[in-house]
């Protein structure tokens, strides 16, 4: 069953300006509901462009997203109701905090979704506990946290709005290794405690490969591929090509295959990786 | 002597004024440090660690609180010194849009010359060369809000070198840039490092970056925690990850793999070091 | 989408007006409206209609771009068009109905008022479209230095331009971004009644004002870094030379000055 459909969706910027660029073309895409998306493109390649039309702050140029089998773009309060559907956490995220305490600023979404007070308050609660701010952490200024506590509290603030869908572009960003782990970590709590469908837009592909059911590909404004890991990365070549950055250990693998090893092509992280090499080493002994 | 900077027993702390009364944040404890001229130094770190705030003592935007930073042989803590610690150690910093002054990429690389009374035609002469080093020479008559952000920091880094400093402090240059735009920044950092000799202090939290430097030093809670070659550092996998930080891909393979007792060596850091060493392995184990 | 706002009016070009020196440009400007309000004849103020559009003609600029520049006074001129047809009240009268009386001076004043507007838009924004903003810093700074003298901080101000120019851009961007990402925790901005909305500006404008201050913080310390210390003793890059193009162009606006007054003289 997918969450999120597409069916030709274009999208062009500057229509009738010498400035025009098509940023995507053509999308046909299946979102299954439940699953973790990796979403991995260079910039330019329309991957930001995509994650906005699906919570409609972009309206496609023709084509059309369904989201819930549901077509929203002309009807007001559908519009509305979808952003809520639709969670949607920016790149750099704590940028957009305002509110007088953490509280108040995660309670922002859901109090625009018009929730009693409550509900309201157990959402809070739940998420901050999720994303790992203490309580006394909720009635301080959102400015003076520290840089880490700000992102989870900015992700926080879209996280209960418990949409059915969660997009994060670039969650980790700017952050140093264990920073980078505890989001990736807490974005896969969520993602088991809600069981929403969750699409991560990332750079890294050591990152995605850690995380993703699936991965989409997107290069200049097409679907490349949309497949499990092990198919896509199985095409590491060509995703060099495009000029993605494909994980180490695969980089490796390549190269060992060229020696002729014959190992298999689909390796992608550091524990597969070992898997593998294991499993060979104690066959040939 | 040719210690390009050199900081001895050096301890610096934040104060905010804003609080009643002023509450001080430690973040430099005792730190001793030497940077070799024409060396490439990567400093590592988790975030709040001290890393950010150690470049700034390194041309004298911090004051130390105690201990003394030499740059060149100038102490920072002398005012009369600023300009000329600022022109020989010039600083890059993570957000592109926040160190871009003019709105035209050539006026800005101009900038620094221009604060020095640099004659006009020496300038002209010095922005072009900086901009040609950098591979922006084509852009020089762009508004620089309409480059990538990876063309933004080599603008940023041609501001640096049209002082001709002998050395770059970089912190996190890379940060917010895309893969292609790390690719584009850290080949301009060897190039300068390599061809030119300019000294590089370059701050990150990407293993992969700090692997390419002659030397890295590792910090946390405001002290030196290691320091050695990346081969040296990178070969203690666990300590790094206790630090919170991690090690290339490849090392972690080699490490796992030596845990489970193959024969591999542990300073493994490059992706060729480790194709050549597990072809070695795979071969060895062919041959009972 | 808001980012697409191009700034200011320039308008790039290779005409000889482009590349005159942006000071004689900005000075044969004031000239100009001087002119323009020299001119006491219908015949005065035709030399300054002629000279705006051989000046137009000479730039390139589209004629497009002339309507573009106007539209947004057209209120302003028909305001003064009507305030000066119906309160002057002296000459023939031409109509008259209760305490409306319109004579011809009222109209004659009225036409001269509406050309004076009309030249005096059109000719600045030449000004504007052939000099790029830095470029117009730079000349105001310049023609200004002297006032140094008596203290007044020219440097900085031109400066503080600079910098607000090259920040503009930037903060139009951040303000797109922060608005889409309040959207999506489903603010509204653009329903409800007007207090709605002016809330609805909050969790946009604290954002914006965080981080503007973050970034002047930021982009004070690289100019630090790069030995920025005020104006004393600093050379520019781009030296301001007056070409030949450029002493013909004050010849060019001389004679048309001289048209001026002869008419003043001659047709009284």
């Amino acid at each position: 069953m997918s969450i999120i459909k597409t069916e030709g969706l274009t999208y062009v910027y500057g229509e009738n300006t010498p400035f025009r660029k098509v940023a995507l073309d053509n999308v046909d895409l299946e979102i299954n509901e439940g699953e973790i998306l990796g979403v991995i493109g260079h910039t330019g390649s329309g991957k930001s462009t995509l994650i906005q039309h699906f919570n409609g702050l972009m309206k496609p140029t023709s084509g059309r997203v369904l989201v819930d089998g549901e077509d929203f773009a002309a009807d007001k309060e559908k519009l509305r109701a979808v952003r809520f559907k639709v969670g949607l956490v920016f790149q750099y995220p704590e940028y957009q905090l305002f509110e007088e305490t953490v509280y108040k600023d995660i309670a922002y979404g859901p109090k625009n979704m018009k929730l009693d007070e409550q509900e309201i308050d157990r959402r809070v609660r739940e998420t901050a506990e999720l994303v790992g701010l203490d309580p006394e952490i909720l009635d301080k200024s959102p400015f003076e946290l520290s840089g880490g506590q700000k992102r989870r509290a900015a992700i926080a603030g879209v996280m209960a709005m418990e949409p059915r869908v969660l997009i994060l572009d670039e969650p980790a960003s700017g952050l140093d290794p264990q920073g980078r782990d505890r989001i990736f970590e807490i974005i896969k709590r969520y993602h088991e405690e809600k069981g929403s469908t969750v699409l991560i837009v990332s750079h890294s592909m050591e990152d995605i490969a850690r995380l993703a059911d699936r991965i989409l590909v997107m290069n200049e404004g097409k679907v490349f591929c949309c497949a499990e890991p092990p198919a896509v990365f199985s095409r590491s070549t060509e995703l060099e090509q495009i000029g993605l950055s494909v994980p180490q250990v695969t980089r490796v693998f390549n190269a060992l295959n060229e020696l002729g090893f014959g190992l298999p092509q689909d390796v992608y992280t550091v524990k597969y990786a070992e898997k593998v090499l294991r499993e060979r080493l104690e066959q040939e002994s | 002597m040719n210690n390009f900077i050199q900081a001895k027993n050096l301890k610096f702390s934040y104060i905010n004024e804003m609080e009643e009364p002023p509450v001080k944040t430690e973040v430099l404890k005792d730190v001793t440090l030497d940077v070799k001229k024409g060396e490439f130094l990567a400093v590592l770190g988790h975030n709040g660690s001290g890393k950010s705030t150690l470049a700034k003592c390194f041309n004298a935007i911090n004051i130390p609180e105690s201990g003394t930073v030499t740059v060149n042989g100038l102490d920072t803590a002398d005012e009369d010194n600023l300009l000329a610690i600022r022109k020989s150690a010039g600083m890059v910093f993570q957000n592109p849009d926040n160190q871009i002054v003019a709105t035209i990429v050539e006026e800005d690389v101009a900038f620094a010359l221009e604060n020095l009374g640099v004659e006009p035609a020496e300038i002209r002469r010095r922005v072009d060369e900086a901009l040609k080093t950098v591979g922006m020479y084509e852009y020089r008559l762009h508004a620089p809000h309409k480059l990538s952000g990876g063309q933004k920091q080599r603008v940023a880094i041609a501001g640096v070198i049209a002082m001709k400093p002998d050395c770059i402090l970089l912190d996190e240059p890379t940060a917010m840039l895309d893969p292609r735009g790390r690719k584009e920044v850290m080949d301009t950092i060897k190039q300068l490092n390599r061809e030119q000799g300019v000294t590089i202090v370059l701050i990150t939290h990407y293993m992969d970056e700090a692997a390419q430097a002659d030397r890295v030093v590792v910090i946390d809670e405001g002290e030196i925690m290691l320091d050695g070659t990346p081969k040296q550092i990178f070969s203690q996998v666990d300590t790094m990850k206790n630090l919170g930080l991690d090690v290339p891909q490849v090392t972690e393979l080699c490490h796992r793999l030596r845990k489970a007792g193959c024969n591999l060596p542990a300073d493994v850091i490059t992706e060729e070091e480790c194709v050549k060493a597990l072809a070695q392995l795979l071969r060895k184990g062919a041959q009972p | 989408m808001l980012k697409d706002i191009t700034l200011g009016q320039y308008f790039p070009g290779s005409s000889v007006i482009h590349r005159m020196d942006a000071r004689v440009k900005l000075v044969l400007t004031i000239v100009f409206i001087v002119m323009l309000f020299a001119a006491h004849n219908i015949w005065g103020l035709m030399v300054g209609v002629a000279f705006t559009i051989i000046s137009f003609a000479i730039s390139r600029i589209p004629a497009s771009m002339i309507g573009k520049s106007l539209k947004p006074i057209i209120p302003l001129v028909i305001f003064t068009a009507l305030l000066n047809v119906l309160f002057v009240r002296t000459g023939d009268v031409y109509w008259q109905w209760n305490f409306i009386k319109i004579t011809n001076e009222g109209v004659s004043t009225a036409v001269y008022m509406v050309i004076r507007i009309v030249c005096l838009i059109v000719g600045s924004s030449l000004l504007t479209y052939t000099t790029s903003p830095i470029d117009l810093t730079d000349a105001i700074e310049r023609l200004l230095s002297p006032l140094k003298k008596i203290k007044v901080p020219v440097h900085e101000l031109a400066m503080m331009m600079t910098i607000a120019l090259r920040f503009i851009p930037t903060l139009i961007e951040e303000t797109d971004k922060i608005m889409n990402a309040q959207k999506a925790r489903g603010s509204e901005l653009d329903t409800g009644t007007m207090g709605d909305k002016v809330r609805g500006m909050i969790p946009i404008f604290i954002p914006l004002f965080v981080s503007s201050f973050r970034r002047a913080e930021e982009l004070a310390t690289a100019m630090e870094c790069r030995c920025y210390h005020g104006g004393e003793g600093r050379t520019r890059m781009k030296q301001m030379k007056t070409a030949m193009r450029d002493w013909v162009g004050c010849g060019y606006t001389a004679v048309f000055m001289a048209a001026v007054v002869v008419m003043n003289i001659v047709i009284k």
